[in-house]
């Protein structure tokens, strides 16, 4: 083969590994300035200009707007408290801690941020609703199925992600900076 | 020896390719900003006229303009163009609830963001302006005089505003959308 021609091979075998690898990284979430705290990552910049290029690109790409630090912080979940994928055919138990903010919400997502669609046309909670035992703490049950109490629906067969806001954060979490501890904990149940 | 040559033959090729790969990602990343058409600003634009408060359609299992929104919020933005003067935005917070507000350049970068609690006196009155809108406002008004509203300034020309209220139990669903109802969007005349 001629050089000119390796070059060409050359060429074209590397544009196509570069932008497989930005495609990659971009539906991935592949970021750098994510805080991670067991299976929840947010990224407190994530609306601003000094975001790292990877958001950046990813805000660009798929059309969100997300919140600025005095509005609340977003955390994203798509791992159990194992590292184990969600699965919307097992129920999970969200429960312990929550930081401190005004007001919080809890939805259920698809991988592409939209709202999953189930029977009872209800996909969040917030934390005006929830029901509290007498210490104060409070279980939300994430199932398919109807549950007693807080229940959080998602829909068979349609794998989802979950969404914690905090909206005006009080405190640590206002400036993002949190422990482990202070997040709730995801734990699986059964599997059908 | 033959097997020997022909990687040696190879080599550059495989190596310039791989660096190639590299800045393609990199430019890419870096330029997917500026070349979307469906980023949050795209979506807007499309959606409604400029320089005018409009109110998102909420559909809480459905299809949404901006991915990654809450379930539990109903949202309305403002498309700005500063191109023939700036751009004022009001707000009154004196009702009940959480109503978030931000202000995104034309890549989605928030320049500022507010809740109901940061408002002066209950109130917003922002005034969206460019670098030289904002001198020839300040050229024109006294030293002395007491400035009550907040000016703004644009990174870029163009640019939105959204505003999010959350709603916070089954019975707040009509008070949340009406929360958003004092939101103003208009264009102001630059001063000679």
């Amino acid at each position: 083969m001629t050089g000119l021609l390796k070059t060409i091979v050359a060429a074209l075998f590397g544009a196509a590994l570069g932008l497989g690898a930005t495609w990659y990284a971009l539906g991935g979430g592949v970021s750098f300035g994510f805080v991670e705290l067991g299976p929840w990552r947010g990224n407190p910049r994530a609306a601003y200009a000094d975001a790292d290029p990877y958001t950046r690109a990813a805000r660009a790409r798929t059309g969100q707007s997300p919140l600025s630090q005095a509005e609340g912080l977003t955390f994203f979940a798509s791992v159990d408290d194992d590292g184990a994928r969600l699965d919307p055919r097992c129920a999970y138990t969200i429960g312990g801690a929550i930081p401190a903010a005004r007001l919080w919400t809890l939805s259920s997502l698809d991988r592409n941020g939209k709202p999953i669609a189930n029977a009872v046309g209800r996909n969040a909670i917030s934390s005006i609703e929830i029901v509290r035992d007498q210490d104060g703490r409070f279980e939300i049950a994430v199932a398919s199925e109807a549950r007693a109490g807080n229940w959080l629906p998602i829909a068979r067969n349609e794998p989802f992600q979950l969404m914690l806001r905090l909206y005006d954060a009080t405190g640590s979490a206002a400036a993002g900076v949190m422990a482990r501890e202070q997040m709730p904990a995801i734990s699986k149940g059964s599997c059908s | 020896m033959k097997d020997r040559d022909l990687v040696m033959d190879w080599l550059p090729y495989v190596v310039g390719s791989l660096v190639f790969a590299a800045l393609i990602h990199l430019a890419s990343i870096f330029a997917l900003p500026y070349f979307s058409s469906d980023d949050a600003w795209s979506r807007l634009s499309r959606a409604m006229q400029p320089n005018s408060f409009t109110l998102l359609e909420r559909d809480p299992a459905g299809e949404t303009l901006l991915p990654f929104e809450d379930p539990r919020t109903f949202a309305g933005a403002c498309v700005y163009d500063l191109a023939a003067g700036p751009v004022r935005v009001t707000a009154d917070f004196s009702g009940e609830g959480l109503v978030i507000v931000s202000f995104h350049d034309r890549r989605g970068a928030a320049f500022y963001g507010l809740n109901d609690r940061g408002g002066l006196r209950g109130k917003l009155d922002a005034l969206i302006v460019t670098g030289a809108q904002l001198e020839a406002i300040e050229g024109a008004t006294p030293d002395d005089e007491t400035v009550q509203e907040l000016r703004l300034l644009s990174p870029t020309q163009v640019g939105y505003v959204i505003a999010r209220s959350v709603i916070m139990d089954s019975s707040d669903v009509e008070a949340a959308s009406r929360r958003l109802a004092s939101l103003t969007c208009a264009q102001q005349q630059t001063p000679d």
